[in-house]
This record gives structure tokens, sequence and C-alpha cells, in this order.
């Protein structure tokens, strides 16, 4: 077996998982190191005993690009796109997002004005050509740009989904003219109509491109220093892993690395099948709470992503974020309204009880109130829980100007809380037509064990599963991620017309990705081609996907596709329309490296004798339980018990409450269920 | 009044809210008209019976306010007692069954808990056409509402999930995209029962005493904060007045004069001094979207981020005189009401400014200079409609210039059709989308650019249908900012050279010819030589400002030095 690194890198902390030849996991966190990231990276892997020289493939969550983004730090970028379009980033879609408010703002064009450049060549919307490219415009332009001294330059003419060849004529030149300068073509990137959207993809790969290839540069060469003669790959927004040198190319790709490796992991517990086919995952940090869906085995994939208000029209897993996390603050405004987040207290100063200069309540300090979380050291050590100081916060915050007791104020928090919680995963789930109660929910991070059963009663969800190591999830997801590379074509043609030329976009698809994986080695063995269709009644604007099987052709692949369509347009709408002209849209293909049989999370042999029990008090519905306490790396395999109890761990705290039990699985997962005798109650 | 605990308030508050969403997204996802979908031209409310409003849904801001309104003449028909669960109850004249404008269809759908009705379900969404005189059912030149589409008083649609298929006949045999509107239909429809269910959940977990308690408690949240803005405004008449360019069939010009008068807490928008109604679309707007813009203005100004509920009407009051612009009597044509809305809100803003400073925006461009293009491709027979809300500049701000690019007031969280999308559907090519350089105002904070958006006729004849305000009036400054720039459609007629028809009622232009739709930009916010000079030479430098503009605006060279690259 290949032994296999994964390296998530949070904000404050980063997160290692080591799968060594014999299948053993360690783990190790070590605090992030912003300015020196390869430093922090080595230091983890010795840590998880991780010998450089020792591993074979090291997958890699990055923030690298997305933070230079939210920081404003991205390289100087210029674009060049049609005559009389320069504007179209930042003209937009002319929506104002907030509608009653007046003072709101746009982003900021990542490409000021002055390099937005043109270019007299015309496509048509059906890839014929209206003007060929003028010679002169290119020189002119390379002029500009080099007196400009650019570092990046996106290109993304019109209708180049339909015929890149002018992008590719332009990108060809500008690579001649202006060398050292990164050249991004939408083409490469997607092949989608809507030009602000395929503008502001190409832009914002352009504009991260030159900050994702120095830190690769140098990451690989502190890793070759220290012996690295592995393979490194990248997590991508779309689930699945790519290879660096293709991460350097397409960093607009992998801006929602770390999420996404959540939801791989995910994926592969939804993969094994049965009662976890259907997960919604729950990840609650300390400032944010990231949900995503999995269904029937299958991430929530949308063909687009929107970050910092600018669209990025690659596939990327389906993740709402809502400023809902252990450091959210609680408030009661002067008309008695209370509230709770999405102002945080952050890390500094933290919850009031880390007794680090916090003063007003936040949701950690409710789960102390309650008893849910202890007053004691944390993370090793690091943070020592002070419960008087919680009380205070909660008093003062909320108890008094509302005249309660602060254990029904904590309580209200946590139930404000939940619900701004549940409204996110409502619509995440019925959102895509589906039914809570067919769905698990997945526990992760932190808090997601804190507040995991009260919302799967919230949503009409009956289990719960905590799995091992909570709060580094996304790590382990990534150890175990398959190669994914997603190829899209918008077409816009009449079911009716000709199947022909419906398998011939796919196979020139089909050669983009073999093309793809030539040139950029992932070391799969055997990849899966998926195609999937996105149709639409004539008329719609958008449309639903659906997959078609890889043996269909022709008529009958056309067929398949329809009748896929008007069933899960009935289930999303209730309805079809019988005779009414079907269109497709868009045409997809992915490409995902076949898991091997060693990728699944090994199973850990937990201890066989039984553990330790203390009780504390313990708050919930207005009563006073004596709740059983447990510490989880001392639970056995099928370790069962009812709520309420507590299971502590180093970085998660999981609470069951009256009516649910818990039981130990085989891999470690914690897995929590209403009760026999609480259902239908 | 029951008390309900702040906690459980909180909880049902999200639960309300939940509900509408996901009536929104059901319509939004099933509805057939482009507009729906793509424009989010739509909203979705729950109301009691009594036609307070419980929750809405963000869908536009012209609806706000004009929702509850559509319960009123159902319920005069059809008395509550005779509602039975699985009615549908459909509705569009503005006279007749307040209505919006006659594309805005509304259904409504009362919700029953066990025996008792709790609330209704109500969604407006804009149909592509609901017949009249012109495609897309939108006449600036009507005389008459009868020009302007079928009429649909208060009917019983569903009877106990009945469906009356001779009114659903009647109805669709008067649009001219039958199929599109009765996709539509059943998108409002599904919205509705969705609700229903979604109602039916809330009563059970929380009980009815709960819930009623709850919503109570949150029309008094929303009004004791809406209370305390207005309380912070010195009690005065403050007035204001903005001028109509044209009622669209030649008339002379007049003005709308916006009296708001505040009193402790109340605040009054006084409409009622204007000018008798004008058998002329453009002059008139009904009562239900007077009411509507004047709750948006006052919104926008004193409770952006509150949610929509009873309880932000209460301190809100409109007056209007019956037989004036602001108060027409039927058959007045009134769904182009859109340019006397903009005259609403742009004269509330003017009126408030002088207490206002920091929350005011200057003048935007215009109420929205909709374009409807339809064309007829040679050899064929349908036509084909190309409708879109055009973006342009907004005002400057206290501390902030004026944003470029973005849909007016009304039209909100709206979103443009993308070049390549037009080009696909309609024999349309589009040559230019692009800010106009010097459209916007000139001021410390200056306004935001307007957009000149040029199609070239591929194929046939088209017919031009539009009706602009601020062509020839600007977009107004404050506080000392110029004004910004004017609208301009310019048309290639017949052979002739352009000619700007910013009042076009199906003017033809044919193939190969040009359609120049050109966006006002925003009023400047305070005095333009006090505007920092890096920020003049930044927009000089982008070509936002020329040269020339920006000497003799702000005084300033504005350029670059000699030897910096431009």
């Amino acid at each position: 077996m290949r032994s296999k690194l994964a390296i998530d890198i949070g904000g404050t902390f980063t997160d290692v998982v080591f799968r060594d030849p014999s299948g053993a996991v360690t783990t190790a966190k070590v605090p992030t190191t912003p300015h020196r990231i390869a430093e922090g990276i080595l230091a983890g892997m010795e840590r998880a005993g991780a010998v450089p020289s020792a591993v074979d493939v090291f997958v890699h969550g990055t923030t690298i690009a997305i933070n230079a983004l939210l920081e404003g730090k991205t390289a100087p970028t210029a674009l060049v796109t049609t005559a009389g379009f320069r504007d179209v980033l930042e003209i937009m879609r002319t929506n104002r997002a907030h509608m009653y408010d007046l003072l709101q703002e746009k982003p900021t064009p990542l490409v000021p004005r002055r390099l937005r450049l043109e270019v007299s060549a015309r496509m048509r919307h059906d890839g014929t050509v209206l003007r060929e490219l003028e010679p002169q415009d290119l020189r002119q332009i390379a002029d500009t740009l080099r007196d400009a001294d650019v570092a990046s330059v996106a290109v993304c003419l019109l209708h180049a989904y339909a015929n890149p060849r002018h992008e590719h004529e332009v990108g060809a030149a500008l690579g001649k003219l202006l060398p050292g300068v990164a050249v991004s073509l939408s083409s490469d990137l997607t092949r989608e109509w809507r030009e602000f959207e395929r503008t502001s993809t190409t832009v914002v790969n352009a504009a991260t491109m030159p900050v994702m290839a120095e830190y690769l540069a140098d990451l690989s060469d502190e890793l070759s220093r220290a012996r690295f003669a592995g393979r490194l790959l990248i997590m991508q927004s779309n689930g699945g892993v790519t290879a660096a040198s293709d991460a350097r190319a397409r960093p607009v790709a992998s801006l929602m690395s770390g999420p996404a490796g959540a939801v791989a992991g995910a994926v592969a517990l939804a993969r094994v099948g049965g009662p976890t086919a259907n997960l919604v995952t729950l990840d609650i940090g300390g400032t944010s709470a990231d949900v995503a869906v999995v269904d029937r085995g299958e991430p929530t994939v949308r063909a687009d992503a929107e970050i910092e208000g600018w669209p990025i029209s690659v596939p990327s897993i389906d993740i709402a974020t809502i400023g809902a996390g252990g450091g959210s603050l609680a408030r009661v405004d002067a008309f008695g309204a209370l509230s709770v987040g999405p102002e945080s207290a952050g890390a500094a100063p933290g919850p009031a009880c880390y007794g680090r200069g916090g003063t007003e309540a936040t949701v950690t300090d409710a789960h102390v109130v309650l008893g849910r979380i202890a007053p004691r050291q944390v993370l090793g050590g690091a943070i020592t829980v002070d419960g008087e100081a919680a009380r205070r916060a909660v008093t003062a915050s909320v108890a008094t100007p509302l005249s309660m007791s602060v254990e029904e104020a904590a309580a209200g928090i946590v139930t404000v809380v939940n619900s701004n919680m549940t409204r996110v995963l409502w619509e995440m789930i019925i959102g895509r037509g589906r039914d809570p109660r067919d769905f698990t929910l997945l526990a992760l991070g932190g808090g997601g064990g804190l507040h995991a059963c009260e919302l799967a009663d919230g949503l009409g969800v009956s289990r719960v599963m905590v799995p091992r190591d909570p709060g580094a999830f996304s790590a382990h997801g990534m150890l175990s991620a398959t190669s994914r590379h997603d190829f899209t074509q918008t077409i816009g043609a009449g079911i009716a017309s000709d199947p022909g030329s419906i398998e011939a976009a796919f196979a020139s698809l089909v050669q983009l990705a073999h093309a793809r994986r030539a040139e950029h080695e992932t070391g799969d063995q055997n990849v899966e081609l998926q195609r999937m269709v996105e149709l639409r009644y004539r008329g719609q604007r958008r449309g639903i996907p659906v997959e078609i099987s890889p043996d269909l052709r022709g008529h009958a692949m056309i067929e398949s596709a329809r009748a896929a369509f008007e069933r899960e347009h009935e289930s999303l709408f209730g309805f079809r329309r019988a005779g009414r002209p079907i269109e497709i849209v868009r045409l997809q293909l992915t490409m995902i490296g076949a898991p091997s049989a060693a990728d699944p999370v090994a199973l850990q042999p937990g201890p066989s004798s039984p553990p330790d029990v203390t009780h504390r008090a313990v708050q919930d519905g207005g009563t006073r339980h004596n709740a059983a306490v447990y510490h989880r790396d001392q639970l056995p395999v099928s370790f069962a018990a009812d709520g309420p109890c507590v299971v502590e761990e180093m970085t998660a705290t999981t609470y069951v409450p009256p009516g649910w039990g818990l039981r130990v699985l085989a891999d470690g997962t914690l897995q929590l269920s209403k009760s026999a005798a609480s259902i239908g109650a | 009044m029951p008390t309900v605990d702040p906690i459980t308030r909180e909880v049902v508050q999200n639960r309300l809210i939940s509900i509408v969403r996901e009536m929104s997204l059901t319509l939004q996802r099933a509805a057939y008209s482009p507009i729906i979908h793509e424009v989010k031209d739509y909203s979705s409310v729950l109301l009691r019976p009594n036609g307070d409003l419980v929750a809405e849904s963000e869908g536009i801001p012209s609806f706000l306010g004009a929702m509850p309104p559509t319960l009123t003449p159902v319920l005069a028909r059809y008395p509550a007692a005779s509602m039975a669960a699985g009615d549908v109850y459909v509705s569009n004249d503005p006279y007749l069954a307040n209505g919006t404008h006659k594309n805005d269809v509304n259904v409504l759908a009362p919700i029953f808990v066990g025996e008792r009705l709790v609330f209704f379900a109500v969604t407006k969404a804009h149909w592509s056409d609901i017949g009249g005189k012109d495609p897309g059912s939108w006449s600036p030149d009507a005389t008459s509402t009868y020009q302007e589409g079928l009429a649909i008083p208060p009917l019983r649609l569903y009877r106990s999930g009945e469906l009356n298929e001779e009114v659903l006949d009647l109805i669709l045999a008067n649009t001219r995209e039958p199929e599109d509107n009765h996709g539509d239909l059943m998108a409002q429809i599904a919205a509705c029962t969705v609700a229903g269910r979604r109602t039916e959940d809330l009563f059970q977990r929380y009980g009815g005493e709960a819930v009623a308690g709850s919503i109570d408690s949150l029309f008094d949240y929303v009004e004791a904060r809406m209370r305390a803005e207005i309380e912070r405004l010195p009690d005065g008449m403050y007035t204001a007045a903005e001028t109509i360019e044209s009622d669209g069939l030649g008339g002379p010009p007049f003005d709308v004069t916006a009296r708001v008068v505040i009193t402790g807490s109340d605040i009054l928008c006084d409409f009622s001094d204007q000018e008798p109604q004008r058998a002329a679309a453009g002059a008139n707007i009904n009562r239900v979207c007077l009411e509507a813009m004047c709750r948006v203005a006052v919104k926008c100004l004193l409770a952006p981020t509150l949610p929509a509920n009873q309880g932000l009407y209460r301190p809100v009051s409109v007056d209007a005189t019956v037989g004036t612009v602001t108060h027409p009597r039927h058959p007045a044509p009134c769904t182009t009401w859109g340019e006397m809305g903009y005259a609403v809100y742009e004269a509330i803003f003017a009126a408030l400014a002088p207490v206002l400073p920091d929350r005011v925006v200057a003048g935007i461009f215009g109420y929205g200079q909709t374009m409807a293009i339809a064309g007829h491709a040679s050899g064929h027979a349908s036509a084909w409609v190309h409708f879109m809300p055009y973006a342009g500049g907004w005002g400057g701000r206290q501390g902030k210039d004026g944003l470029s690019a973005v849909c007016p007031l009304l039209n909100g969280d709206n979103f443009n059709v993308p070049c390549e999308v037009i080009e696909h559907e309609f024999p349309l090519l589009v040559e230019r989308y692009e800010l106009v350089q010097d459209s916007a105002g000139a001021g410390r904070h200056r306004g935001g650019l307007g957009v000149r958006t040029d199609y070239r006729l591929l194929d046939g004849h088209a017919q031009v249908f539009a009706a602009f305000n601020r062509y020839c009036l600007p977009p107004r400054g404050l506080f000392g900012g110029d004004p910004g720039g004017l609208s301009a459609l310019m048309l290639e007629r017949d052979g002739g050279g352009l000619e700007n028809c910013p009042k076009s009622a199906g003017t033809i232009v044919r193939e190969g010819g040009l359609i120049s739709h050109r966006t006002g930009g925003g009023g400047g916010f305070g005095e333009p030589r006090e505007r920092d000079p890096a920020l003049v030479r930044r927009d000089v430098l982008d070509g936002y400002v020329s040269q020339a503009a920006a000497a003799s605006a702000y005084g300033a060279p504005g350029a670059a030095p000699a030897g910096e690259p431009a």
C-alpha cells in the first residue's frame, strides 16, 4: 500500500493525517504559520511521524488563492476582451443583492478599467466568425501591458465557449510577446455561456495564478530539500484532487479546497451505502458553519460558486456558510430581540469563558452554562474554560436584559443559533426537492456534535453521525479523495436535433479529459467517465442535470435523458409538461479516479475495557440532568448509552440530549439516534 | 395579547421566513416567463386573514406593501366563511382587484390548520404577456386600461382542489403566450401549496397560540424599531417635487410633489395635492403602487434591514386624492406606472435629504428605461420579444460614489440577460455593452455611470417599445453636486440616421438597423471642488471621466502628469 499524507491548512491550525504503508493512521494538529506555510507543513509531518522521503502521495488543501482574494493581495492583472465589452467585469449582472440598502457597494474589479483592453475579433453565438483577429491589436496590447508591468493576463472573448479559436490565437501571441506573464484563457477554464460569469472566472484565475505558482514552487523546493519524492496533489472545490501542476494553471478550481475536503470525506462514507447514502454535513467552527449535502452517495456539485461577490463558473461542491459558530455573539437589542451571530468574538478575544478579554456572551459560553462544555482545560491545555466568566457574560448579555435566569438565557442562545442553522440546512435539502427525513446528519468541526441532535429534531432527521476526529475531518476526507475533473459545454440545442451532434460534443470533451490526464498525472490507475446533460423545457431559463449511462448512444441516449429529466422535473416541481419541446442546454463530462481499495478510512482498534464515567449537571428543556460524561478515546466498539450524556475529545464535544442514544460503530464513528421510546413522540 | 418569550419568537420568525423563501424558490424554479426566473419579478408572502403582512420573501421592492391589498377584494367577493382548503383565487386588475399592473398576476390560497383559516399564501408574478394592444402587454401610449390587457377581477380558480377550467381557458385565451403563462400559473400555485404544508407543520410544532403570539410580538417589535427611527427626525413638513417630463402622449410636463410630515413617531407621505389624472399611461400610478412606493422609500431611508411585516407599515400613512395622477379612477391607464413610482420615491428622498444626509442617495438614472424589442423574422409568422430591465448610474452618497450599472431601485435583485444569451435567443447582435464616459454627475462623491447597449437587428424587422424618463431633465444632484447624465434611445429608422426616441410606441427598425439604448448616470453628492484630486485623476486614467469634463467640473487638471502611462 502506498503511504498517503493529507494536510489541511486552516486559519489557526494545520491538520495533518498520515496513513503509513501498513494502513495505520496518525494525526497531528499544529499551529498554522501564515508567512512560512511550508515550515508548518514540515513541522506537522514530523509531529505525525511522516518522514518526507517515505510519503508516496501528499494531498494538500490550500487557502493560498482564496486568502489572496479575501485580503486583496492578488497579482497585477489585465483583461483582454471583445471590443465593446471591457466593462462586463464592472457592469456585472446589474442586480442589487440588498434591495433596500442605498449604501451598498459593488466589489472593486480585480482589473482596473485602464487595463481592460479590447480586440476587434468577434465570434457569433454559433461559433462562426464575424471578424477575424487583427495582429496589430495584439501588438498594441502587448506594448500597453509591458509598460503597465502586469504579472498576469485574463483573456475572455465573447462566445469563446462556442469556438475558442480566437482565444487560442490571443493566448499564443501574448505568450510570445510577453514572456514571463501568466495567461489564462476563459475557454481553458469553462465552456459555458454568460459572459460576466466567464469573465469573472477568468479574471479570478489570472489574478491568483502568480500567487499560487509562487507558493507551489516554494513548497516543492522545501519538500525536495526534505527529500519528499512523492506526488503532490491539490484538493479542488469539486471534491476531487488534481496534480499540483494543474492547480497552478487553474487556481480558480481549488479556491474551496478546505471545506471540499470535508465533503470528500462524507462522500467516502456515503459510498459505503446504507443509512449513510444521504448525508447532510454540518461543520461548526469558531465563527461559521458550513453545510453541504451528499445525495445518494454523490456530492452536490453546482455549476458555479461565488467568492467575494465574484462568480466562479467551475463545478464546485455546493457549500452554504452561515455566521453561526462557537464564537457567535448573543446580543439583545434595545427593543428586546435576541440575535445570535453573525458577529463573532473570533479568535481574539474569543468567548468570555476563554478568559482572553471577551465579555460578551457567545454560543460557547452558553454551552458552558448548560454544562455541555466543562469548565476545564481544553485543546491540550492551551485554553482553560472559566465557568464563572461564562455565567457572567450570559447574565449580562442576555439574562438581565430579558429578565430570565442565566440557564434560560443560555438555552435561548442555543435555540436561536440552532434555528438560524436549521433554516440553512432546510433550504439546502428541500432546495434539491429532497426530504430531510431521508438524511443522516454528519456532525463535524469542534461544535457540530454539540448542536447536531437538536438540529436533527428540528429537521425531522432521526440519525446523527460523529466521525472520529471531527475537528480534522477535512484532512481525513482529503486522504480518501480521488481525482476529479469536470468539463462542461453550453450548447442550447433542441432535443429533437441530431443526437450525433451531442455525441460529437461529448467526444470533444472526452478529448479534453484525456489531454488533461496526460498532461497532469494524478497517479490514478483507472478513471471513470460520467456523462451528464442538462435539459429544460423550451422557455425555461434553468435546466436540470441528469446523468446518462455510458453505454447509451444515439436516440436511446436522448430518450433516456428525456425520461430522467421529466421524472426529476416532476419530483422537484410537482408537474411535467407533456408535449412541451425539451432543450439540451449544457453537457458535462466528469472524469473520476477509481477509489483504490486502501482508500476507505482504516478501522481503528478501539479499547476493550469499559470507559471511565464521570457525571455532571447538564441543563436541558428547563430540567437539570445528571449526565454521564465519557472520553471518546475510551469508548469501545459497540458501546451504547442513553442521553443525556456528553462525549469529550481533544478538539470536539458531542452532546446527546434526553431521548437520544449513542452507539459506537466499528470504525469508531459515534452514531446518535432517537431512542425507540421517543420516536413518534 | 398573549405574551411570547423572545426565543420562541425568533424561532417562529425563522420558520416564517423559511416558508416564504421556499415559496419563492418553488415559484422561481418552475416558472416559465423569463422575467420571473431570471429577473425575479415576483413576490411571495403570508398574510393573516385580515390582510396583515406576516412575512415577505425578497423579490423586488415594487411589491413591498403591494401584496396585502390584494386580499380585500377577494374577501369582498368570496367571504372567508365560504372558503375551503384547496381553494385558489386569481386576480390582476389594478382597480377591481387592488393589483399593481396587469402583467402582475396574483394567486391567493387560504391555508387552513384543521378547520381554522390561519393564513393566505399569496404570490404575485409578472407574466410575459396578459393580452392588450401590444406584445408583452406593455403600452406606454395607452389611453385607457382596456388597452393594457385582460382584467381579471378576483376569481375562484380552484374550489376545494378542483380546477375551474372555464376560468383558466378564458385567461389563457387572452394571452399571447398561453403555454408559458400556464406554466407560470402552475408555479405560483405550487408555491402556495408548499406554504400550506409548511404552515401546518409550524402550527403543529408550536401551537396556534404561540405562533399567533409570536407574530403579534414581531409586528410590535418592527413597529417599535421603525418608530424609534422616525422619532429621531425633527417634527415638521418636508417638501420636494420631481418633474415628470412627459406623459407619453405629448401632454405637458408636470410635478409630483411629496409633502412628508413627521409628527412624533408617525410619518405621513402626503400626495394629496397633485395634477388631475390623465388618459395617458405614463402619467398615472394607482393607489396600491403609490403606497408601495412610499413604503419602499421610507424603508430604504429608515430601516433597510428590518424584516418587512405589518409592523413596518403601522407608523407610515399615505394620503392621495381620488381622480389625480397618484390615485386615478378607472379606466385611467396605469400599466407603465414606473415613471410615476420613480418620481414618488425621488421626491421623498429629496424632501428628507436635509434631515437624513447620511442615508439618502442623489438622483438615480431613471425608473428602468425599460425597452421591449418585438421582432418579426422574415419568413416566419411568429414574433419574438426581447424585454429586460436596464441598468444605469446611481447617485452619490455621503462618503461614497454612486454605483455604476445597477438596476433601478424598484427592480432590486434583478439580473440582466447576458449578451451571449440574447444572441442565442434573438436575431440580435450586441455590438457594445459598456459604461458611458462622462455620464456621472460630478460631486465630492460623484454619481455612478450609465450603460450603453447597442443591438444590431440581423433579420426581418422589429418594433421598439420604450418609455424612458430622465431623457430631458437629468437626475438631481444633492448638496451642491451636479446632476447626472441623461438617458437616450437612439434608433436607426428606415434609411435614416440615428434618432432619439425615448418614448417609442412601436418604432420600426429594419434588418441591419441599430438600436442603441443608453442610460444616464447618477447625480453627484456634495461640491465637485471638494473631491479628492487623487480620485479625479484615477477617474481620468480609467476613462470614467474625460479630461475635458474633469477640467470643467472639478477645476483640476485631472490628467496624468506627462510621462505617466494613461
